[in-house]
Formats: structure tokens, C-alpha cells, sequence
């Protein structure tokens, strides 16, 4: 008989494993002769049924409306583990009890670990768009996740409009621009560029993109990032230059970058 | 036949099952008959809501072990063996297929253990189910300690638990979930989930040392069965 008990991993994958497999095997033959871990097997089995009845429990309270869904504020400092244990009390039966947050919660997590690993700016630019089209309102969640890499896009010639949206105090807009044509504005300024939209309000499958060099460029590479990364060169007038874009609109914006020539 | 068995009928029910024939039927009705009583007093001590269902699966893993395993010439009768080995199988399987069980039901309760009528399932129901006021109040306490270290864990972790037992995720959707693989996954559980499970695990087994008590599988079951229900009752009433 082997000694070597089986750790809870081991068991915990045991447990989840396909019968008849040939792990299954060489565990049973330890589980039969061992107490020690089939004590552990029903340590891992009881506790699920306590996690279990704890969701089943706890639903009922979400569903009578006497547990409140988690407040931004709470869910952040409940992702930093800096609740204390009162205020863990009332967040985890909330949790185990209401899909919703608890899928926020999960979400949230999620973009914290990829923003944490993501070195590429546009990418986390791009992470952080998609998290805030799918969940508006729990942006503020990741407020300074998201004004981090603001910074950090601007240092590298990237205005990052749907981010700037929900987080920056440098972005400017939408606001109506002139209420008798009904123009949608915003603005975000790079280290080297300051980048308007404009979104006519009549023709809303178009936007106005008007660049201004900070310093005399004769060209610039521009990439617009909606859905996909589309660039182009463009020549500047005065410092200026003004684009026209077709099927596109300021509200999909991810990113602007603007690279010197 | 009736009574305890001697292991010439065992050996006796190995030979008629394994030539076949027209006797394996009527030999092995016997010989579950001759094991049902163990076989469920093995069932109820893991699973009694479950008596009924896991009836078939005790038959069936107790005959491969007399057709396949037990050697009357090692010296060990059958019913020892059963109790050293056997049984433990069983409990395996069915802590297994519990854990993959997502509702949890309490209709095997009820059913009569068909034709024992010496037994019904609610017998062996009883002495499982019910603690005494003492059990009680030592899973109560129990409880409470499981309940502390639960909420001092790290909220990560709370978040990996809820997700894994309560919501019935596996490790690998949770990796999914998290955009993490699976082997992260498990190396994230080995670092800081197991040594959660294993905190909880080790409050139960201090509690008894502490208490000088025996471990009890009856207290330890309960107390971890309901030791975050209680804090919910509290919630009701200071919301």
C-alpha cells in the first residue's frame, strides 16, 4: 500500500475526472486502502454541498430584494482584498447568490489580470474598450486601470477615445457643437498631436477626424482603430489636416494613434 | 438462506457465477441479498439521500470484487474483506458521482428498500441523519471556526471557491472564466486554493483535537454542510 496520501488537488481532480479513465484507476486502487483520503473525499464532497446550499440560500435573499447588488466601490476594494471581514460578510453571500455580480466580478478580475500582463498599450487598449462596451456600467471599476493607460497611450502617440470616454478628465465630449446642425464633438490630445471628431448628427455613418501637429510635420501615419486597425499616410497643411471617414462612427472609436513622419 | 454467510458460500457463489449458466441469475439474487445490509450501511455513510440510486452500484462493485479479486486462500473472509477494501471502493464512486451532481435531492428518502422488509432505507437513514443535542451544538461551534476562516480568506480565493462549488464550475472553466490556462489554473489552486481547502480542512481537525474529542464524520459532515447558511439568517434580519 502506498503512504503517500493524495494531496486535495489530486482528489479535487478525482473527483472531476471521466469515469473509467486510467487515472481513476490508480486512485480507486489507493482509495481502497486508504481512510485517511477517503476522509478527504468527503471533506471535498461536504464542503461543496455547504458552498452549495450557501448559493441556494443566499438566492433567496438576492430574490427578495434583502441583499443589495454590489456597488462599484465594493466590488473594487473586494478585487484588492482590501474589505475587512464585516464588509466580507455581506459580499460573498451576495456573490454566491446573484449571477449577475458575481459575473461582473469575474469579469472584472479577468481584465485586471490581462491589463496587469499586457505590455502592448493598443492591446490593453483593446481589452479595456471591450470590457466597457459589454459592461458600461461597472467602468469605474477599473477607473485606474483605464486613466494608467491613457498616460500611457499618449506618451505613445495613441489617443484612446472610448477609454478617454469613460475615464479621462483630458477628453473632451460628446457635446453638441452647434445645435442647429446637431454636431457631436471630442477631443484627446497626444504628447505630439491634438485629435478632434466630429460626428455630423444627420449623417451618422460618418465622422470628420481633424488632426493639429504640436510641432511643423509635413506627415503623418494615422491608425484608426474600430472593430480592426486601418492606417494611412496623411499630408499636413499649416500643422492640419482633416479626414473624412465613411461607414465609421466616433462612438466605435478605440484608438487614434498619430505617428510622426 | 439466511444468517451470516461462511466463506464456502462465498466460494461457492464465485464458482456458480463464474461458470454461467442457468444458476448465475438465482446466485447472485442470493448473494446480493447476503450483502445488501453492508452495502448500504456503506451507502448511507456517505450519501443518505442517495440509498436508493447507489444500490446497484454497491451490487455491481462488490460482485466484481468476489468474481474478480477475492482470494479465499489469503485468509481473509469475505465480509473483512468487504469492510477493508470494498466498501471504501464504493464510497469512492459514490463521492464521485455526488460531486458531479448539480441539484441536490432528497427523494431517495422515502423509498422503501424493496424486498428486505426487516430494513426500510429511512432505518439506516436515521442513525446517519440524526445528531443528538451534544453533535449538534459541537457542529454548531465547529461551524462557527469554519465560518471565521472562510471570510478571513483572501477574496481571490473566496471568488475561485464560490465559483467551484457553488456555481458548480470546473477548474478548467474557471481558467477559461479568468483567461488563464488550465495549467495556470491548477498552479493557481496549488499555491493559494489548496492551501485554503487545507486551512478549512485543518480548522475541522483541530477542533477535535482541541475538544479531545474523536473525529466524528457525523459533526464535521454538518458544521461544513451549513456554515455559511447561518451568517445568511443574520443578514435577513440586519438588512
Amino acid at each position: 500500500m502506498s503512504v503517500q496520501h493524495k494531496t486535495l488537488e489530486e482528489l479535487t481532480v478525482y473527483l472531476e475526472s471521466s469515469v473509467g479513465s486510467k487515472e481513476e484507476e490508480l486512485i480507486e486502487e489507493h482509495l481502497a486502502e486508504c481512510d485517511e483520503c477517503i476522509s478527504s473525499l468527503d471533506f471535498l464532497n461536504s464542503l461543496k454541498r455547504g458552498l452549495k446550499e450557501f448559493r441556494l440560500h443566499s438566492q433567496t435573499f438576492v430574490k427578495k430584494g434583502l441583499s443589495l447588488h454590489l456597488t462599484n466601490d465594493e466590488i473594487r476594494r473586494y478585487i484588492n482584498d482590501a474589505c475587512n471581514e464585516d464588509e466580507k460578510r455581506r459580499i460573498c453571500p451576495h456573490l454566491a447568490g446573484c449571477d449577475k455580480c458575481f459575473h461582473d466580478v469575474i469579469a472584472i478580475e479577468k481584465v485586471v489580470e490581462q491589463l496587469e500582463f499586457e505590455e502592448k498599450v493598443t492591446k490593453g487598449i483593446s481589452i479595456l474598450s471591450k470590457f466597457i462596451i459589454s459592461y458600461p456600467t461597472r467602468a469605474s471599476t477599473l477607473e485606474k486601470e483605464g486613466k494608467e493607460l491613457i498616460r500611457e497611450a499618449v506618451r505613445n502617440c495613441i489617443a484612446p477615445f472610448l477609454i478617454g470616454r469613460a475615464f479621462s478628465y483630458s477628453f473632451k465630449g460628446p457635446e453638441i457643437l452647434d445645435e442647429g446642425v446637431g454636431k457631436e464633438y471630442r477631443k484627446m490630445e497626444t504628447d505630439d498631436f491634438a485629435i478632434e471628431i466630429v460626428q455630423p448628427s444627420g449623417i451618422e455613418s460618418n465622422v470628420i477626424i481633424g488632426v493639429l501637429a504640436k510641432s511643423d510635420l509635413k506627415n503623418a501615419k494615422v491608425t484608426i482603430c474600430a472593430e480592426e486597425e486601418k492606417s494611412e499616410i496623411i499630408s499636413l497643411e499649416n500643422r492640419r489636416a482633416v479626414i473624412n471617414k465613411e461607414n465609421l462612427q466616433a462612438e466605435t472609436i478605440r484608438y487614434i494613434k498619430i505617428e510622426k513622419m | 438462506m439466511s444468517g451470516k454467510l461462511k466463506n464456502e458460500d462465498f466460494e461457492e457463489f464465485q464458482r456458480r457465477i463464474r461458470r454461467g449458466g442457468s444458476e448465475v441469475d438465482e446466485s447472485k439474487n442470493l448473494f446480493f441479498k447476503a450483502m445488501e445490509s453492508k452495502i448500504k450501511w456503506t451507502i448511507c455513510s456517505v450519501s443518505y439521500e442517495y440509498l436508493g440510486d447507489y444500490l446497484g452500484l454497491g451490487f455491481e462493485v462488490t460482485l466484481n470484487a468476489l468474481l474478480d479479486n477475492w482470494d479465499s486462500q489469503k485468509g481473509k473472509t469475505f465480509y473483512s474483506y468487504f469492510d477493508n477494501y470494498v466498501s471504501r471502493r464504493i464510497k469512492a464512486k459514490i463521492y464521485k458521482d455526488i460531486y458531479k451532481k448539480t441539484e441536490i435531492s432528497l427523494d431517495g428518502l422515502t423509498t422503501p428498500s424493496g424486498e428486505d422488509e426487516s430494513h426500510t432505507d429511512n432505518d439506516f437513514v436515521k442513525d446517519y441523519r440524526e445528531l443528538t443535542p451534544k453533535e449538534t451544538y459541537e457542529a454548531s461551534l465547529l461551524a462557527e471556526e469554519l465560518e471565521e476562516t472562510f471570510y478571513a480568506l483572501n477574496s481571490k480565493i473566496q471568488t475561485i471557491l464560490i465559483d467551484h462549488y457553488s456555481y458548480d464550475k470546473k477548474t478548467r472553466q474557471i481558467g477559461d472564466e479568468l483567461g488563464i490556462s488550465h495549467s495556470q489554473v491548477v498552479r493557481k489552486k496549488n499555491q493559494q486554493g489548496s492551501d485554503a481547502l487545507q486551512r478549512l480542512k485543518n480548522v475541522i481537525e483541530n477542533f477535535f483535537e482541541a475538544q479531545h474529542l474523536e473525529y466524528d464524520e457525523k459533526i464535521a459532515r454538518k458544521a461544513l454542510e451549513s456554515f455559511l447558511i447561518k451568517w445568511s439568517n443574520a443578514n435577513e434580519c440586519s438588512t
